[in-house]
């Protein structure tokens, strides 16, 4: 069977001293920020991308998916101790972990959390291997038309499975494509949008404005309240087991891994949403509903291999068919531009080696999690004693040296400080950064395979509906589209986002 | 007088403004044809669509007003950590690396106004510290530590 020999060659990728190195730090550096409120993956993704010019592409592949499940396990690990989510996918997480904690059981909600996400991250490594290779086999067969269709549902799609006003976020996806067709055009050479100034005529720098949309403007959030959170924190101990709660805890994982995987599949969706929806899932099948938010084992069980299994499979879109499902994911591709790959399907065929060394190091990083995880919380939670004025200049630096690194430019520094600012305004003014990064990126690939389809099909803008696999991803769109504004799928939405 | 929802309303005004803004960048770019599209064409989509986006939420910030009182804004966060990085812009070519990281990581405490000046100046040093060894010795980035206006020739 192929998939035996691709996985085989994925671990002799992903096995390498180099490369297993690059894992651990990245999974390290995951948790690390999975545990400090205020900072979060997409953030340190965005400061460590600069750097990944240096590594070859698998190494940086591995190291930034590395930090994005690893903070999944390092914002269970705050959620659980001392109430507080690191990250938004551990909001669920809150719930029933803390509730654990509080009775004493902080051990075994820790190791349920770890041991869940073990098995979803495993389960899904499988996944990806087998549903990867016939997605890509298809996506081959797509033409300019298909392309410019899957991305247009990419966009819709994240926005509907989003939370917040989906009018802004549409708006917001829409700037951010105005803003990516900055510099050059593609055909003519024409320089856009450049106003003159010859630093914008390769495009505006991407990096920098993730790190001020998301970096700083995160930072200038914090800063809003004077506030020094000194969490207290009692010893954990008894991070062993028992039998019953291994039996407690098969199904929920089982149940919140199918769905995490599902959900992480779909453009929009990820390891946020599967944590909401597997908690749901379990409070609803529970024999005793009334268990949940006082500490059921259940309640963390789902919501984290849920999350886990989101945050993997949210890698297939973009491997298999360069289609960004979040603003994480939107990064990765912008990685993947700097090392010169084109993303899409040709990347499995053209560079299997990144392709499968990147799928096996998922499961090689859930290994070094579980390992790391539990012995060593106890220093994670210490980091969190120290008080965020200290962090952030560190942030701030980190950021300014990425930028910096990157093209030598001033510019791209003021760039940056100028969408920290933005990015503070739009979330003020209730828009989401995540779409205009979105946006931006897939800026122009959307104009590139919209001027081919319409060059092939001489103007005629119909090819995008004549063409079946066009048209049935339009619809989705479209449907997903109306699904959103009707008012009870509305109201269903937020109440699903408020109940947690 | 009905209150109008003050967030919409800026919100809105702000895209029709940068709509406009690239509507009249873009008037100077050739359109083409729908066949083939010259670099003007996208453009003008997407300013038109953010242009009704822009007005689909003055709508909604007229017909719904919303009671939510404004809350803090930041101002200082604000000032402070965007004022640290463009210091560190206009000073690492001229002052090289290591005086840019001081001058960010100083810039940026005064953001918070629980830092004490002794914590500054450690946490200062420390950064500078950290920096060196992790960007200049570990990954040998080729940024010059002291610059020009400091080290002739």
């Amino acid at each position: 069977m192929e998939i035996f020999s691709n996985l085989a060659l994925g671990l002799a990728t992903a096995s390498t001293p180099e490369n297993l190195l690059y894992c651990l730090l990245g999974v390290s550096l995951g948790t690390l920020v999975g545990v400090l409120p205020g900072i979060g993956p997409v953030a340190t993704i965005a400061m460590l991308l600069p750097l990944t010019f240096e590594l070859p592409a698998d190494s940086s592949i591995i190291m930034l998916a590395g930090i994005f499940y690893g903070a999944q396990y390092g914002g269970s690990t705050t959620a659980i101790l001392i109430n507080l989510p690191g990250e938004s996918s551990a909001v669920v997480t809150v719930l029933d972990g803390h509730q654990m904690a509080k009775q004493g059981r902080a051990g075994a909600a820790l190791a349920v959390a770890a041991l869940s996400s073990f098995f979803a991250g495993t389960v899904a490594t499988v996944l990806i291997s087998i549903f990867s290779p016939p997605l890509a086999a298809i996506a081959l067969k797509f033409g300019s038309a298909e392309y410019f269709s899957l991305m247009v549902l990419g966009l819709i799609a994240s926005v509907a499975l989003a939370s917040g006003s989906v009018l802004n976020a549409l708006a917001m996806i829409v700037l951010g494509l105005l803003l990516g067709l900055t510099g050059q055009d593609l055909y003519a050479g024409t320089p856009r949008f450049t106003f003159g100034n010859t630093e914008l005529a390769d495009g505006l720098s991407f990096v920098a404005i993730a790190m001020g949309l998301f970096g700083l403007a995160e930072i200038m959030r914090n800063l809003e309240v004077p506030s020094d959170r000194r969490p207290i924190v009692k010893k954990v101990t008894g991070l062993i087991l028992s039998k019953a709660d291994l039996k407690a805890i098969f199904w929920p994982s089982v149940r919140g891994t199918a769905l995490g995987s599902f959900l992480g599949i779909l453009p929009g969706g990820g390891a946020v949403l599967s944590s909401f929806a597997a908690y749901s899932l379990e409070k609803k099948i529970a024999k005793d509903p009334s268990r949940f938010g006082h500490g059921a084992i259940e309640g963390v069980a789902a919501p984290e291999s849920a999350n886990n299994a989101g945050a993997q499979t949210s890698f297939i879109p973009m491997l298999t068919l360069g289609i960004p499902s979040n603003s994480t994911m939107a990064l990765m591709i912008g990685a993947l531009i700097i090392q010169g790959i084109n993303p899409g399907p040709n990347v499995m065929t053209a560079r299997p080696e990144l392709f499968w060394g990147v799928i096996a190091s998922m499961w090689i990083g859930n290994v070094m999690l579980v390992i790391l995880n539990l012995p060593l919380i106890g220093l994670w939670v210490r980091l969190l004693s120290v008080p965020y004025r200290f962090l952030y200049p560190a942030i701030v630096v980190f950021c300014c040296i990425g930028v910096f690194s990157i093209s030598n430019s001033t510019f791209d520094l003021f760039l940056t400080a100028g969408f920290g600012i933005a990015g503070y305004v739009l979330v003020r003014l209730k828009c989401e950064p995540a779409p205009l990064i979105m946006g931006l990126i897939l800026g122009p690939m959307l104009e590139e395979h919209l001027r081919r389809a319409m060059l092939y099909s001489r103007g005629d803008p119909s090819v995008f509906i004549t063409r079946p696999i066009s048209a049935v991803l339009l619809l989705i769109a479209l449907v997903a589209l109306l699904l959103v504004i009707l008012p009870t799928v509305r109201a269903t939405r937020e109440k699903a986002f408020q109940d947690a | 007088m009905r209150l109008v929802d003050r967030r919409n309303l800026t919100l809105g005004l702000f895209l029709i403004g940068v709509a406009a803004v690239y509507f009249g960048v873009g008037l100077g770019l050739n359109m083409g044809t729908s066949t083939r599209m010259g670099p003007g064409y996208f453009p003008m989509l997407l300013v038109s669509l953010l242009a009704f986006f822009g007005l689909l939420i003055i709508l909604k910030a007229v017909r719904r007003h919303s009671e939510e009182a404004p809350s803090v804004v930041g101002w200082r966060g604000i000032a402070v950590v965007s004022l640290s990085v463009v210091l560190f812009g206009l000073s690492v070519t001229s002052l090289g690396f290591l005086p840019a990281v001081a001058i960010a990581a100083a810039v940026s405490s005064f953001a918070s106004s629980e830092t004490h000046p002794a914590e500054r100046l450690a946490l200062t040093a420390v950064l500078v510290v950290f920096s060196w060894l992790i960007f200049i010795v570990g990954l040998n980035l080729p940024i010059p530590i002291l610059g020009s206006l400091i080290v002739r020739g």
